[in-house]
C-alpha cells in the first residue's frame, strides 16, 4: 500500500508483518525505484518471518522447535538467527536468552507453545560460557535441547537484513544520498536524511498513552529499538499481571520499577539486545550497565519519568519529566 | 743385568699396584666432586632465576617510580602555573575594589524608598510551563507479537 508523497521525492508504504505495522519512509527516490524497493523490503520481511516465527505454523523455527535434542538442517536465516541469540546470550552474560519459551508458556502467554521438556540439558544447566545452541556450520545442523523464542531479536534482524537492502537498491538506483526509516511495530532502523533534510527525530513512547511522548531523540544512524511491558502483559494462570520480558536467571517477568527501555545503536539486532537486556537488569542494576558499555539508553521507571545515559543525552531533543538521577 | 734388574720382582708388583690404586682412588674423588657441583648447580638455578626476577621487578620498579616522579614535577610545574595564574587574579580582584570604592561611598547616599509591609501578589498557574516536543518521524515503544 502506498501512501501519497508528502513532498517532492518522499515515498511513504504500509503494511503489516511480524504481527506489527511496518512502515517505510524513502526520501530521495523516485517512484519506480521506491516502488521496487517496498517490494523487496516486504518480500525479505516475509522471508525473515517464515524462518523466525514461532507464531506462524508453517514456520522452520516452529518445526525445529518440535525436534528438541536432535540435529535438524535449518535455513541460512534460522541459522544466522540462532548464531546471534547464542553470541548475545554470551555477550550480555546471560541477560538475553532465546530459551524463554517454556517460561512464556508456564505464565499462560497467548501462542506459546513449547511442547513436551526434554530431560538433557535444561536450560538453567547451561552456564553463559556452555553453547545453548550446538551448531554445524557446514551442513547447517543445528541441535537445541530448550524451545527457542527469537522474537525480539529476531525482529532486530529482519530490520537489519531488510534495511541493508535498502541501501543496496538505493545506492543503485540514484548517485544522490537516500534517506530511509523503516519501522516494524515500534522498532526503527533508519539512515541518511529525513523528509524536511534534517536527523530523523524519533519519539519514545510514554507510559500514558495519548499525550506527549516521554522524549523525542535525534536517530543519528542505525536503530532505535525498544523493550517495553505497555503492550504485550496478561494475566497470568495464578492471577499476577505478567509481561513477556522474562529474566532468564529467575525464568519470570523482569524489569522490576521499570516501564521501558529504548536503545539507540548503528544496528537494530544488537540495539534489540540491550533493551531487553538493560530491562531484565531493572531500575536498580540498568544505570551502571548502561554506562559501563557506552550504551544511548533511555529508560522510563514506573512513575512516568525519563533516565539517560550520557551517550543518550548526547542525542536527545526534547524530554517531558526527566528523573532526578540517572 | 741392569740395577733394576736386581730388585726383586715382588717390590716391583707392589709399587705398581700401589700406583694403580691411587689413580682409582683419584678417578673416583674427582667424579664424586663432579657430582656434587652438578647437584649444587641444580640445587641453585631456582634461586638464581629468581634472583634475576627480582632484579627485573627491581628495574620496572625503578623505570615506574622515576615516571611517579616526572608526572609529580609535571604537576607540581602546573601547580606553579595555577598559583602564578590566581595570583594575577588577586591582583585584577584588588584593583577591581579599589575602582569600585569611590562608585560604593556614592551608594551610600541613594535613599530607598520606604517597600509596604505587605504585598498582594497576583494568580499564580501551578502547571509548569513545558515547551511543546518537536514533532517526530516516528515513535518507539511496545509491539505486538513478534
Amino acid at each position: 500500500m502506498t501512501v501519497a508523497p508528502a513532498a517532492s521525492g518522499v515515498h511513504r508504504f504500509a503494511a503489516r508483518a511480524m504481527g506489527s505495522p511496518l512502515r517505510l519512509t524513502l526520501v530521495g527516490s523516485d517512484d519506480r525505484a521506491a516502488a521496487t524497493i517496498w517490494s523487496a523490503v516486504r518480500d525479505d520481511v516475509e522471508a525473515t518471518e517464515q524462518a523466525l516465527s514461532r507464531f506462524r505454523e508453517s514456520a522452520e523455527l516452529v518445526g525445529l522447535n518440535r525436534r528438541l535434542g536432535v540435529p535438524v538442517p535449518v535455513g541460512d536465516r534460522l541459522y544466522r538467527a540462532l548464531t546471534a541469540a547464542e553470541r548475545a546470550r554470551r555477550v550480555t552474560s546471560g541477560r538475553f536468552d532465546a530459551r524463554v519459551l517454556r517460561d512464556l508458556e508456564r505464565l499462560g502467554e497467548h501462542g506459546a507453545t513449547a511442547g513436551p521438556r526434554t530431560a538433557a540439558h535444561p536450560a538453567e544447566d547451561v552456564p553463559p560460557g556452555e553453547p545453548s545452541v550446538r551448531r554445524r556450520p557446514r551442513s547447517r545442523l543445528v541441535r537445541i535441547e530448550e524451545p527457542i523464542d527469537l522474537g525480539g531479536i529476531g525482529k532486530g534482524l529482519a530490520l537489519r537484513w531488510a534495511a541493508r537492502l535498502v541501501e543496496r537498491l538505493a545506492a543503485e538506483g540514484t548517485a544522490e544520498e537516500c534517506g530511509y526509516l523503516l519501522e516494524a511495530g515500534g522498532d526503527i532502523a533508519c539512515r541518511g536524511p529525513a523528509p524536511d533534510g534534517a536527523t530523523w527525530r524519533i519519539a519514545i513512547e510514554a507510559p500514558d498513552e495519548g499525550v506527549a511522548p516521554a522524549a523525542v531523540v535525534a536517530a543519528v544512524g542505525g536503530a532505535v529499538m525498544t523493550s517495553s511491558r505497555l503492550v504485550r502483559h496478561w494475566r497470568s494462570p495464578a492471577g499476577d499481571d505478567v509481561h513477556h520480558l522474562i529474566d532468564p536467571a529467575t525464568h519470570e517477568p523482569a524489569g522490576d520499577g521499570l516501564v521501558s527501555v529504548t536503545v539507540a545503536g548503528p544496528d537494530p539486532a544488537w540495539s534489540e539486545v540491550w533493551s531487553k537486556s538493560l530491562f531484565v537488569a531493572g531500575r536498580g542494576g540498568i544505570g551502571p550497565l548502561a554506562r559501563s558499555r557506552g550504551l544511548a539508553a533511555w529508560w522510563i521507571d514506573a512513575d512516568g519519568r525519563v533516565a539517560m545515559t550520557p551517550a543518550a543525552r548526547e542525542r536527545t531533543l526534547w524530554v517531558r519529566d526527566e528523573a532526578a538521577t540517572a | 743385568m741392569s740395577r733394576l734388574g736386581r730388585v726383586p720382582i715382588h717390590l716391583g708388583v707392589a709399587l705398581g699396584a700401589t700406583c694403580a690404586a691411587y689413580a682409582g682412588s683419584l678417578v673416583a674423588v674427582t667424579a664424586l666432586e663432579t657430582g656434587r657441583q652438578d647437584a649444587a648447580r641444580v640445587e641453585v638455578a631456582p634461586l638464581a632465576d629468581a634472583a634475576a626476577r627480582t632484579r627485573d621487578a627491581n628495574d620496572r620498579l625503578e623505570a615506574a617510580l622515576a615516571a611517579v616522579a616526572d608526572r609529580y614535577a609535571r604537576a607540581a610545574g602546573d601547580y606553579d602555573g595555577v598559583g602564578t595564574a590566581a595570583d594575577r587574579s588577586g591582583a585584577s580582584i584588588a584593583a577591581l575594589a579599589d575602582e569600585l570604592r569611590p562608585l560604593r561611598r556614592g551608594l551610600r547616599t541613594v535613599r530607598i524608598p520606604t517597600l509596604p509591609a505587605r504585598s498582594a501578589p497576583g494568580p499564580v498557574s501551578l502547571a509548569a510551563p513545558v515547551a511543546a516536543p518537536p514533532a517526530a518521524h516516528a515513535t518507539t515503544g511496545g509491539s505486538g507479537k513478534p
